[in-house]
């Protein structure tokens, strides 16, 4: 019965140290919002500024000053394709689809009770080695099929057993809500569960009470 | 920290993460993959999410007269549609996927699995029904209760489900719930 009460008192102290982090990292709105957008749309376009896709289409991320006073997480992808007559837009929350699963691993990674800070690093520093680029990989998967024929201007040719793929994992692993969370909470406790147990400190062997010598 | 499962090190601990990877893994396979692209009909979740649209709008109609259904769509004073992925597929696969690929009989998998999933569809529906009245008093938070807060709680609660059954599932309690 103790050990069951000190279980459920672990859980519980996990549980509040998570809803704390968490909540500092993400209750504030539109918080660094602005600012993370702006950081996502210059990578954005280091990737695709001044490249030329399929029939001269052309892309470009914005997250100007009005748009972000409004929707202060969002970047928007504008594909120009010179045989429309407008450009596509294509928005993103980057709030659900990025920074939400990044602070619920943070969340997790500190407040779960390791026995040592140096392993709550180790979980973080690792999670956070995996997570960043799946994200941002599953976040592109979608694009790539939007813009590899499904969507409404075709920059690049896609078989289809790619798109299959893509929107299987889209689907999956992006589009259900709870998986912006169940993500960072599997790879959580995939990392934790990869932890050798913390071995107690043997009491070195000449422990015995010294004795004054006659 | 106790998890309530071996760590992966172990041979149990790896078989089951293993395991809880293949039956996800095929479980999303089947309930995501775009039939459609392939000629098949684009709403062969037509019916399931109509029913579901059914549960739910019997149960508001508890809290609330005027309520009608037709088909996927729920109508009253806040006009809803039940889509794909407001079923909680994604929380409802996770969790049983954890339960089915625990190392424990079978008997008490199946009954874990049952009594878990009817208690995860039963806490969807109560968010429909929470959602919806969120949407008719106060319509600006829909959004973030409905993309943001209860998607954390519905994964708190299976994550919480499954740490209850894993003690069912080892031996350690006497019953799930």
């Amino acid at each position: 019965m103790k050990s069951r009460n000190s279980n459920l008192a672990t859980i519980a102290q996990f549980l509040f140290a998570f809803a704390c982090v968490f909540g500092g990292l993400a209750l504030p709105s539109p918080g660094i919002g602005p600012s993370y957008a702006r950081l996502h749309a210059a990578l954005g376009n280091q990737m695709v500024e001044g490249k030329t896709f399929e029939r001269g289409v052309e892309m470009h991320f914005e997250a100007n000053e009005a748009d972000l006073a409004e929707h202060p997480w969002q970047v928007t992808l504008r594909v120009s394709d010179p045989e429309r007559r407008g450009p596509v837009l294509v928005p993103f929350d980057l709030r659900t689809l990025l920074f939400l699963p990044f602070a619920t691993f943070i969340a997790l990674a500190v407040a779960a009770p390791l026995g040592a800070a140096r392993r709550n690093a180790r979980v973080l520093g690792q999670g956070l080695l995996i997570l960043v680029p799946t994200l941002l990989l599953l976040t592109a998967l979608p694009l790539l099929s939007f813009l590899g024929g499904t969507g409404p201007v075709r920059a690049f040719r896609l078989p289809p057993l790619l798109h299959a793929l893509f929107q299987t994992v889209y689907r999956a692993l992006v589009a259900p809500p709870g998986m912006m969370y169940a993500l960072p909470l599997l790879l959580w406790w995939l990392l934790v569960a990869r932890l050798k147990p913390l071995q107690e400190k043997s009491l070195p062997a000449a422990s015995a009470p010294i004795t004054p010598s006659t | 920290m106790n998890l309530a499962l071996e760590p992966l090190a172990t041979r149990t601990g790896a078989r089951f993460a293993l395991r809880y990877a293949l039956i996800a893994g095929g479980l999303f396979a089947i309930y995501a993959f775009p039939f459609e692209l392939f000629g098949a009909r684009h709403d062969w979740l037509a019916g399931y999410l109509a029913a579901y649209a059914r549960l739910a709008g019997g149960v508001l109609r508890i809290f609330e007269s005027g309520i009608v259904v037709d088909g996927a769509r729920i109508n009253g004073r806040f006009p809803m549609e039940i889509v794909r992925n407001c079923d909680a597929i994604e929380i409802n696969i996770l969790f049983l996927s954890a339960v089915l690929a625990f190392p424990a009989p079978w008997k008490r998998r199946a009954l874990a699995a049952a009594l878990g999933l009817a208690a995860l569809v039963a806490l969807n529906v109560g968010r429909i029904c929470f959602l919806y009245f969120v949407g008719v008093y106060a319509p600006q938070h829909f959004a973030v209760a409905h993309e943001q807060i209860f998607p954390l709680l519905l994964v708190l609660c299976a994550t919480l489900a499954f740490l209850r059954c894993a003690r069912y599932l080892r031996g350690d309690g006497r019953e799930v719930a």
